[in-house]
């Protein structure tokens, strides 16, 4: 496979995933991410982007059991795939290395 | 919870939501926003939180979820390649609709936008109004036909468009098919499993289903169907519908979802039993199919299952198709006349039997778990379905339509009608040779019609019997109507007995070779021309000079053999690679074309050109086209491993193939602004006056007369009678009754003395030594059953000639006859029998004559004419296009008919429509050539009557009209051109009669000169251009222009003596 690039939501979206481990589904992600970083995403966004991430063959999913709330309807749990962690980890190597490239602001 | 979704504008976006979201996605996504919803609620409060809802719904119409529609979900490491299979997927269905726009758009652009000849023109009348058409029927056909009729919103004129691009829908979408099977086979051809397909497979898969579909789209005979309302669009269609389902269950491994599709075969299958039986003939292809996916495969086992497919057509064809009727008929016999039931008793409790044995066995064998026989049962029923079409036939036929052929009302006459009886039957197996003489007939068992409360008995159906040395096992030069043409083909001197090896030598040479072979190279290989028997494009004659007419000639279609030897490659390279599909392809190929060249056992003489029978075959082919590629791909790969080298290959094949058959193709396909088909019926059916009688041929001079009465309301007073169908009781039966605007007729016999079997089927002469015979006496005498008119059960008839004693004031009173013949009426007409032996139709004719007396008027069309065994030249009339039969005689031997010069005048200079015959740019066929001559012909006449009665200037008039309307342009000057230059010279027009006249000589000079060197030296189209070259110098010599006529006389010997050394050659 050759390298795989991923935008900046994916990137959000796959960490989230990471970090959520067996609790990923699409609300969940929205929260957390909300609580860690302060941005709101629409539930749209998130679904479509878990969806890009799994034909990429970052994330792997699979239906959860019928639930008390939510009307009864099912969750789709994620989970981070080796190659998801492997992408994720070569990203923030390349961003570690780049950024020890620039020339590191002082203060006076 | 749930109520939230109910309330509005939230069920709203969810509706939406659950319409674009794929289903495997839908319950997580409702859960995510019902969730969000309620946490919402609690934080924010319940309106703003349905607000949110409603937009939180609405945000996932994106692509990113609506792309994701009916693409599997499933977890697996292979995401990536089962996306590529996806693709693939949607790319095959993309590029197979545009294959079909293409089609699609090609033959919207050609279509006929009137009635074509031949059947059409009678499938178009009977559409309309659901009627019954000649055996066996196509009441799905005519029940799709009324369906797009509709599309013509009530404009009459358009009708016969809508109906015709019905076929176009049909051929486009057989178009579609034949891609996705294409593509289809060529998986299966590479092997390739449904996940692994490289880059550039994916390219040749789809190109070569471009190249194969494109290829058969824009071959001869499918174009032509594709753009006429005749059955065999949509059969090619039903065919293309079942090689592609069968294709597919081969691709799919559920079984259960398998056999649906082995069930929707079956559908389709009865379905196009009522459109035409030729798709059965696809069947042993299917058990090939299902054979080299149930079993190992062995070359005997290869062999039972073609043997069980043979057995599948029969199964369908003779038990469902004609056995089901004919039990049903037995039924009726014993429930009518044996338990003294009503009609019809017998067909219900036998169409009931065969439901409930149906419905219990469907059910137990589900009970019990067998399959198969289960899946079978479900199948026949679904035959049995679509089969029942067939009601409509028996529904219509019993409202009387005006067009009832045969008048299949009852079981009885409905087997008859579907067994196409009335065409007879033709040995196969084993029988006579044409130089057999009968030994004796053979009764059969009785056939029995509705009578008054039961079934009686009428004619029985009978077999000749021949000695056995003069019989054969294959027979195939068995017809002795043919006797000469059969000679002529095995060069068989007069009184020689033909030899097994001619039988099988005539097989070979005509039935395979020119009447089957012939067709394929014309459509994979180029065509001569348009005319009758045209050849095929030989390569040494490709680029040969030949005179302009020839050479411009627009069915003169070139391909350059390039999908013939694609088409071959391709062949070869599936037997190679893919042999058991090869099998498949081959029966295929062979059931739709030669076996059945082997089932018509073709005379030597045809009507017309039947290349459109064996489409099905010439389909196998295209899809050897398109795998050619492949096999041109492979052959690249190994020599060079450039693939953009490969790519550009492929692609200019591609686009090239089809581009050259559609350049070649299009000036002889394409049907626009063409109307002389329904001009020329309309101006037939307005030369007769009204509530009159009009005998026609059939055919050509028929169909286009009932397409313009049925379809499009003119002259609906008029009785148009096709001479030969009044042999038949039920056309006389029919007679009887009020059909549209025609009031009914009655006849001085009865309906027993006209019965099927009767005793006047046909009349033989016996010498009573009478010079004449009154008519009205002669029918009353056999009205009667006179004993001394009798011979066995046949009558005969005393006197070569009839004689009708005519009231000459009474006649002259009633205002019939034209003005300036009232001296010519006679008191006496005399009206002699051209043959030994008449028919009844001639009895009908002669019945008719009498009991109409006069007050409605009787014609006929020249083909009637030349059919009558009764002589009626001396006293028929010519006023239009008709001969009106009066009680006035021609005493001018020298002039073939009378003319009524006033009302031929109104009709054919002021009234008749000759819309586009001046009109180079429209491509006229033969059929046309036909009509145009005939209309010459009686411009002529009316010119030349115009002269004898000294209206000089009037004829000029006339002459004038026919070269303008009519021009050689458009439509080449033909057989009447030398009666038009010699009536021009008469008028005066002395310029115009010799440029004409030059323009045909030197025409018939250069075409004969190019047909001797050609060697074609007995072809009608020879014999036609030295008749002409003839002709015209004796016209021009009797004329005054001597030198020219010198002229053409050189010309003319120098040809004969050419032709003399030739022949000369030839004997030596």
């Amino acid at each position: 496979m050759g390298k795989e690039y991923l935008g900046e939501l994916e990137e959000l979206i796959l960490t989230v995933v990471g970090l959520l481990q067996d609790e990923a589904y699409g609300n969940s992600i929205i929260k957390e991410i909300s609580e860690q970083v302060n941005r709101n995403v629409s539930l749209a966004a998130t679904h479509v982007t878990l969806y890009r991430l799994e034909e990429k063959g970052f994330v792997k999913s699979h239906v959860g059991g019928a639930t008390k709330t939510r009307g009864g309807r099912r969750k789709r749990f994620f989970t981070i795939t080796t190659a998801g962690l492997a992408v994720l980890r070569s990203m923030k190597e390349d961003r570690t290395k780049l950024w020890k490239l620039v020339p590191q602001l002082k203060s006076n | 919870m749930d109520e939230i979704l109910k309330s509005y504008p939230q069920r709203f976006a969810f509706q939406l939501l659950r319409w674009i979201c794929p289903s495997r996605l839908f319950e997580m996504i409702e859960g995510d926003l019902i969730e969000q919803y309620e946490f919402d609620a609690k934080e924010l409060g319940e309106r703003r939180a349905r607000k949110r809802l409603f937009w939180n719904a609405i945000k996932f119409f994106r692509i990113g979820i609506i792309a994701k529609n009916k693409i599997k979900f499933t977890v697996s490491p292979a995401t990536s390649i089962l996306d590529q299979h996806l693709n693939f997927n949607k790319a095959n269905k993309l590029v197979g609709w545009a294959v079909f726009g293409i089609a699609l758009t090609v033959y919207s652009l050609t279509v006929e936008e009137t009635a074509s000849f031949w059947d059409p023109s009678e499938f178009i009348a009977t559409s309309y109004k659901l009627q019954v058409p000649h055996p066996p029927g196509a009441p799905l056909f005519l029940l799709v036909g009324r369906l797009f009729s509709f599309l013509s919103f009530g404009d009459n004129t358009k009708v016969a468009y809508a109906i015709n691009m019905m076929s176009v829908l049909a051929s486009a979408s057989t178009i579609l098919f034949l891609f996705w099977s294409i593509v289809l086979l060529g998986r299966k051809l590479l092997g390739a499993s449904q996940f692994v397909l490289s880059e550039e497979k994916k390219w040749l898969l789809l190109a070569s289903g471009i190249v194969g579909s494109l290829t058969y789209a824009f071959s001869d005979s499918f174009w032509f169907s594709a753009v006429e309302a005749e059955v065999y669009a949509m059969s090619s269609f039903s065919t293309a519908v079942v090689v592609w389902c069968i294709l597919k269950w081969d691709s799919i491994e559920d079984e259960a979802k398998a056999n649906r599709f082995l069930i929707l075969i079956a559908y389709v299958v009865g379905l196009s039993i009522g459109v035409h039986l030729l798709n059965l003939l696809a069947l042993p292809a299917l058990a090939l199919v299902y054979y080299f996916k149930k079993f190992k495969s062995s070359m005997l086992g290869i062999l039972l299952a073609m043997f069980s497919g043979g057995l599948a057509v029969l199964f369908v064809n003779d038990l469902v198709v004609l056995g089901l009727p004919t039990l049903a008929g037995y039924f009726e016999l014993f429930f009518v006349n044996s338990l003294g039931l009503f009609f019809g008793s017998g067909a219900i409790v036998f169409a009931l039997l065969i439901i409930s044995l149906l419905i219990y066995g469907i059910r137990i064998t589900q009970a019990k778990q067998y399959i198969i026989l289960n899946t079978l049962l479900l199948a026949v029923s679904f035959v049995l379905i679509g089969y029942g079409s067939y009601s409509t036939i028996i529904i219509r036929s019993n409202f009387d339509t005006p067009i009832n052929e045969n008048a299949p009302k009852d079981v009885m006459s409905v087997v008859s009608y579907l067994k196409r009886e009335q065409y007879g039957s033709w040995p196969l197996l084993y029988g006579p040779y044409f130089t057999a003489s009968p030994i004796g007939a053979e009764y059969g068992a009785p056939k029995y019609i509705k009578g008054r409360d039961k079934y009686e008995i009428g004619e029985r159906n009978y077999s000749l019997e021949y000695k056995p040395e003069d019989q054969t096992i294959f027979p195939r030069i068995w017809n002795p109507q043919f006797k000469d043409d059969y000679k002529s083909i095995i060069g068989l001197r007069s009184a020689e007995r033909p030899t097994f090896t001619q039988n099988i030598y005539y097989f070979l040479k005509h039935q395979v070779g020119t009447m089957y072979m012939r067709y394929f190279m014309w459509n994979f290989v180029g065509r001569e021309n348009d005319d009758d028997g045209a050849d095929w494009l030989r390569p040494a004659r490709w680029f040969t000079e030949m005179p302009p007419i020839l050479a411009s000639n627009p069915a003169r279609n070139n391909y350059l053999m390039i999908p013939f030897v694609l088409g071959l490659i391709g062949m070869f390279y599936q037997f190679m690679k893919d042999t058991k599909s090869f099998y498949v392809l081959a029966l295929l190929f062979f059931m739709l074309g030669i076996a059945i060249v082997i089932y018509l056992n073709s005379p030597p003489v045809e009507p017309r050109e039947r290349d459109y029978i064996y489409v099905g075959s010439y389909y196998a082919f295209a899809c050897w086209i398109g795998l050619s590629l492949l096999a041109i791909a492979d052959a690249f790969q190994r020599v060079y491993k450039n693939k953009k080298l490969l790519a550009v290959a492929t692609s200019l094949i591609v686009i090239s193939v089809p581009a050259l058959m559609l350049r070649e193709g299009w000036d002889d396909h394409d049907r626009s602004n063409r109307f002389f088909s329904v001009d020329s019926a309309t101006n037939t059916l307005n030369s007769c006056d009204a509530d009159g009688i009009l005998f026609t041929g059939g055919d050509n001079d028929t169909f286009p007369l009932w397409y313009a009465q049925e379809t499009e309301g003119c002259h609906t007073d008029l009785r148009v009678l096709v001479l030969s169908y009044c042999n038949t009781d039920w056309y006389i039966d029919q007679m009887t009754q009020r059909i549209n605007r025609s009031k009914p007729f009655s006849f001085t016999l009865g309906a027993e003395a006209y019965k099927q079997g009767g005793p006047n089927d046909y009349l033989t002469y016996a010498d009573f030594k009478i010079n004449s015979v009154d008519a009205k006496q002669y029918l009353d005498l056999l009205a009667k059953n006179h004993p001394q008119l009798r011979s066995g059960d046949k009558n005969l008839f005393p006197s070569k000639t009839m004689t009708i004693d005519i009231n000459k004031d009474a006649v002259l009173a009633k205002g019939i006859i034209p003005k300036g013949m009232e001296n010519l009426v006679v008191s006496q007409m005399q009206i002699k029998f051209l043959d030994d032996v008449i028919e009844k139709r001639d009895l009908v004719f002669l019945d008719l004559l009498l009991t109409t007396d006069w007050e409605r008027p009787i014609y006929l069309n020249p083909t009637s004419m030349r059919q009558m065994n009764l002589d009626l030249k001396p006293y028929a009339v010519l006023e239009g296009n008709v001969y009106r039969i009066l009680p006035i005689k021609n005493n001018r031997s020298d002039r073939g008919y009378l003319v009524n010069t006033e009302k031929s005048f109104d009709l054919m200079i002021d009234k008749f429509n000759y819309r586009g015959l001046d009109d180079s740019s429209i491509y006229y066929t033969n059929d046309y050539a036909i009509q145009v001559m005939n209309h010459r012909s009686n411009l002529n006449s009316l010119a030349e009557a115009l002269l004898d009665k000294g209206e000089t200037k009037k004829a000029s008039e006339v002459l004038t009209f026919s070269l303008s309307k009519m021009t050689d342009e458009a439509v080449p000057y033909d057989l009447t051109a030398p009666d038009t230059v010699n009536l021009l010279f008469k008028v005066g027009q002395k310029q115009k009669a010799i440029d004409v006249a030059k323009v045909i000589a030197s025409r018939a000079n250069e075409v004969a000169s190019f047909l001797i060197t050609d060697g074609d030296i007995s072809s009608f189209q020879l014999r036609k251009n030295l008749f002409l070259l003839g002709e015209m110098q004796r016209s021009l010599f009797e004329n005054g222009q001597e030198q020219l006529a010198l002229n053409y006389e050189e010309d003319y010997s120098n040809l004969i003596v050419r032709l003399e050394s030739l022949d000369a050659q030839s004997e030596d």
